[in-house]
């Protein structure tokens, strides 16, 4: 995965690089103290594990439509964040504490540490699966907007090693229910992820741990 | 000739032989003649490429590696690559490193991604130009599809890697690269880039230094050096620390500890055979007497060996400065044999003990000479040094004592022990002990768990392997990797050999991942084949685009690949199929240049294996296991296999001499007291789980030695039930506790000899002293 990143650092240099453009949701100057959203942040971090199925779409510039992959998103605040993904081909995406970790239909592991050069826009995931509203803080700027229930949250990287790779991540939900993720790494490459079927305090057995955890 | 003759000759020619072996050993250059080095056991003729390449990658390449990892007390969480390069510029002035590098992952592999980007049509479209070849022809499908088969599958294989996780950092390269010539190799190589990645707060750096860490000059300078760059870092970079570790840094704290642990055992050795000598002799001082007949054993020990073999490893030398416990018993046994009559004269006196010490000390020696039939020069080099030693030390005792007027030492006899000769209650007891040591001694020892580890040999040093463990897992390094060579006369031979073994790997443990610096190379058919290939795929360009349209593919946004395709027939790469190597050499080094060699007689590539260490390759591959440490441990059961199957010869010679000398009743005592110890000893440590090793089977063969004499000088006492001679019981009793001293060594070979040794001497001593009790027949004492 580093080399992946040192070899993209050799290319994004190449004609094509993306321009960084701001969301257009209002600032949210202090979302710790910001009324309006403290109670969807209590919300969202007191929802213990998770589990549901997710699309996930890819866009390309080089593509007309995007790929699409789908599977099965786990999330416990120990473990970290799971994504077993089902269709075209089965491999699980582990995002934890220690790094990445990912494992192919056939067994073999690749893990990667946990350093956000390495990690790149993966980096984001699992603080923002976790609502940890101060490390979110020390790494993004927050924009966001209310529309009766529904709400859009978009998460701006501060300068650093996590903006040159990622643009923004914006969520999308209802209620204390997240429905979609959206990842933004340039002008034509973007990533969204529909959670569906999303279940709350849910308890993994231990085979299940063992299986889609590191 | 006179008495006065005698003694005059023996003096001049035990001066002349002193005198000679002295001026050998001053002029000798112990440097060159005496190794430390591990791998130096190997034996030298063996035509084995896998020694050949394993002692030439452990000796020159691994193990000069020095690892340094600096970390900011006052920013820990940030790397201090400013001092680190620092670091690398002031080592990089010092004489001693070859190298120095900064292991910052982006500046060191960045230029060699960046050449393997720019050269990805010369060294990686030959390899996937071959591999689809290949797996059209297992189709069976007529050849003029073969372009629009290609195409269609390039198209399949692009869609399905984006639906990877992986190929989200790597979309920018797929207008460039939609062939997966890169994303496929860095799948296929990720884990090499191994160092550097768990450096989390460190900065590091790799250094290599030019002399053998093993000598002198890798270390005192090397440390000297590395003190002062810190000194300079820690000046301009107060906050920094530096962590820093290599094979030097052990093998001067094992020399130091060696050397200050054996000046503390030679002390209170001596100190316990004073002690000793003080409960047996009246004139405790005249046990020096004996040193000179000692120091001539070593003494010509070390000139015949140094003579006869041109290098020797010191270990010989631990081994056999043990020697000294069995020549000690020829000038005991000369020295406290009282004289038969008032006046006897010293020949008299020799030729009446000639035939129990040329019995004790000729069956050891050939013995002992049976080890140098070994294929295995350690053992050969041992074999030769004791028995050398043991010639020297009787041919010096005879000659020494014949310069003393009365060559006779009185000692405490103490007379004999009787508790059970007269108690048929405790005989029974005493007989009952015998026959339960006996079935021990039968049954026990096919028990024993042997355990040849190399490690045996490590001086443990717990403070320096835990900042070992910490560097290396800092660099990433993983136990669980196993590594593999594979090798060839020339490159081109190497890498095809590389391919078959990586496809045996594929088949054999699919689960794992085999990475090799050798995949960024094609073979040397693939890489000629290539303009032929080429040639075949006229229609390609079109093919493709109307595949990557069918796919879901904008063909328009590939314009750079096409561009280049267009380039690369018009102009397919050809020419000299080393060049390959030169064009990439200059992107290659640190860390990374360990993993291949291209120039020399032989050629080779490692691969990483994520996993540990399966079955070894079959022989066709011509691929050896790099795991040193299984390696070696394989030689040490080489080894121990060897001296233990000549040590059992050795032992029926031993025991056919003595009945061919003695008497069949005498012969059997004497033949069972030596191996009814040894083998009780080994059947007991059986018992208690105690796993042995190579250097426990020396030791056995020695205490054997020991005990042999015992048995042999006691034979004649024991025939008429008198006491043992005082000299065999102070020469046990003094071997026992300097043996028992040498147990509680620190040093593993050294723990493991005195243990074993110390234990069958005083398993011999019990035997000889209460073997006579077990006949119950009554017998005068003769306490003098």
């Amino acid at each position: 995965m580093r080399w992946a990143l040192v070899l993209l650092g050799l290319v994004v240099a190449l004609p094509g690089a993306p321009s960084r453009a701001q969301p257009a949701e209002p600032a949210i100057a202090n979302p710790a103290l910001d009324p309006a959203w403290i109670g969807l942040w209590v919300r969202l971090a007191t929802s213990g594990n998770r589990s549901c199925r997710f699309e996930e779409r890819r866009y390309f510039p080089f593509r007309s439509a995007p790929i699409v992959v789908t599977g099965q998103l786990r999330f416990t605040a120990e473990r970290g964040l799971s994504l077993q993904y089902l269709t075209p081909e089965r491999r699980l995406l582990v995002i934890d504490d220690q790094g990445v970790l990912m494992r192919d239909a056939a067994g073999r592991s690749q893990a990667v540490p946990a350093d956000e050069r390495s990690l790149g826009p993966l980096a984001a995931l699992l603080p923002i699966m976790e609502f940890n509203l101060p490390q979110l803080v020390q790494a993004f700027t927050f924009r966001g907007q209310h529309e009766a229930d529904r709400w859009t949250l978009t998460l701006v990287p501060r300068p650093g090693e996590l903006a040159r790779g990622l643009r923004w991540v914006r969520m999308t939900g209802d209620g204390s229910r997240l429905r979609k993720i959206e990842v933004n790494l340039s002008a034509h490459q973007r990533v969204e992820i529909l959670l569906l079927t999303f279940r709350e305090q849910v308890v993994f057995s231990a085979a299940d741990l063992a299986r889609y955890f590191r | 000739m006179t008495p006065v003759r005698q003694r005059i000759l023996a003096r001049v020619v035990l001066f002349a032989f002193a005198g000679v072996c002295a001026v050998w050993l001053a002029r000798l250059d112990y440097g060159r003649k005496i190794s430390t080095d591990v791998l130096d056991l190997l034996p030298p003729e063996e035509k084995s490429p896998e020694v050949i390449v394993l002692r030439g990658l452990a000796g020159d390449l691994q193990a000069r590696v020095l690892l340094f990892a600096l970390q900011d007390s006052a920013r820990p969480g940030t790397p201090p690559a400013a001092a680190a390069r620092a670091l690398v510029a002031r080592l990089r002035q010092s004489p001693s490193f070859a190298e120095a590098e900064v292991l910052d992952g982006a500046e060191l592999q960045a230029g060699f991604g960046r050449a393997v980007f720019d050269h990805r049509y010369e060294l990686l479209l030959p390899s996937w130009l071959g591999r689809q070849e290949r797996a059209y022809a297992r189709t069976g499908r007529p050849p003029g599809e073969y372009s629009a088969w290609l195409a269609d599958q390039a198209a399949g294989d692009l869609e399905l890697f984006l639906s990877r996780p992986e190929a989200m950092p790597l979309q920018d390269l797929v207008p460039h690269d939609p062939l997966l010539l890169v994303p496929r190799l860095i799948d296929a190589v990720h884990f090499l880039d191994a160092p550097g990645g768990r450096a989390n707060g460190y900065a590091l750096v790799w250094a290599q230094i030019r002399p053998s860490p093993l000598t002198e000059a890798g270390q005192g300078p090397v440390f000297a050096e590395i003190a002062q760059a810190e000194r300079a870092l820690h000046a301009s970079h107060p906050a920094v620390t530096v962590l820093w570790s290599g094979v030097n840094r052990f093998a001067a704290a094992s020399r130091a500890r060696i050397e200050a642990e054996i000046k503390v055992l030679n002390v209170l050795s001596v100190l316990a055979v004073l002690a000793v000598g003080a409960v047996f002799l009246r004139q405790i001082w005249k046990i020096l007497y004996l040193l000179p007949v000692i120091a001539c054993s070593l003494l010509g020990a070390w000139t015949a060996s140094t003579l006869v073999f041109p290098r020797l490893h010191i270990l010989v030398f631990v081994i056999g400065s043990l020697l000294s416990g069995v020549a000690v018993d020829y000038g005991f046994y000369i020295y406290l044999q009282p004289p038969a009559r008032p006046g006897e004269p010293y020949a008299d006196k020799l030729g009446r003990l000639l035939k129990p010490l040329l019995a004790s000390c000729l069956t050891t020696v050939i013995g002992f000479s049976l080890l140098l039939f070994s294929d295995l020069p350690f053992i050969r080099q041992v074999g030769f040094f004791v028995s050398a030693g043991l010639l020297c030390a009787l041919g010096s005792a005879m000659l020494y004592f014949a310069q003393f007027r009365h060559p006779f030492l009185e000692a405490r006899q103490f007379g004999r022990i009787s508790f059970a000769r007269h108690h048929p209650a405790l005989r029974r007891l005493l007989q009952i002990a015998f026959f339960a040591a006996l079935v021990i001694a039968v049954t026990a020892p096919w028990r024993t768990r042997w355990r040849d580890d190399i490690r045996e040999l490590d001086i443990p040093s717990p403070g320096l392997m835990a900042n070992e463990v910490k560097l290396r897992t800092l660099f990433g390094e993983d136990a669980d990797r196993s590594l593999y060579l594979t090798y060839g006369s020339t490159v081109a031979q190497a890498r095809e050999r590389l391919e078959r073994f990586l496809e045996h790997e594929a088949k054999d443990r699919a689960a794992t991942h085999a990475a090799s610096l050798g995949l960024v190379f094609p073979s040397e058919e693939d890489w000629t084949k290539t303009p032929v290939r080429l040639r075949r795929l006229d229609g390609f360009a079109g093919d493709f685009r109307a595949a990557l349209q069918r796919h879901g593919f904008d063909p328009g946004a590939f314009v750079p690949f096409f561009t280049d395709w267009d380039d690369l027939r018009l102009h397919p790469p050809r020419g000299d199929y080393a060049s390959l190597y030169r064009e990439l050499a200059g992107a290659i080094h640190g860390p990374l240049a360990q993993l291949y060699q291209i120039h020399g007689s032989l050629a080779y590539f490692i691969t990483i294996v994520d996993g540990p260490g399966g079955a070894l390759p079959p022989p066709e591959f011509s691929t050896v296991s790099l795991n040193e440490l299984q390696s070696l441990n394989r030689l040490f059961t080489r080894y121990r296999w060897s001296a233990l199957r000549l040590s059992l010869v050795g032992l029926g010679l031993v025991i056919g001499s003595v009945f061919l000398i003695y008497p069949f009743q005498r012969a059997v005592r004497i033949a069972l007291i030596p191996a009814g110890s040894c083998f009780f000893v080994l059947g007991a440590l059986a018992l208690a789980g105690q796993t042995l090793n190579l250097f426990h089977l020396l030791g056995a063969f020695l205490g054997l030695c020991l005990a042999h004499n015992y048995a042999i000088f006691s034979a004649d006492s024991a025939q008429t039930g008198a006491a043992p001679p005082a000299a065999i019981r102070l020469s046990a009793a003094s071997a026992a506790v300097s043996f028992a001293v040498l147990a509680c060594s620190h040093i593993p070979v050294v723990h493991a000899l005195g243990l074993i040794v110390c234990l069958i001497v005083l398993t011999a001593l019990i035997a000889v002293e209460w073997e006579p009790m077990l006949r119950g027949r009554p017998a005068p004492d003769r306490r003098p």
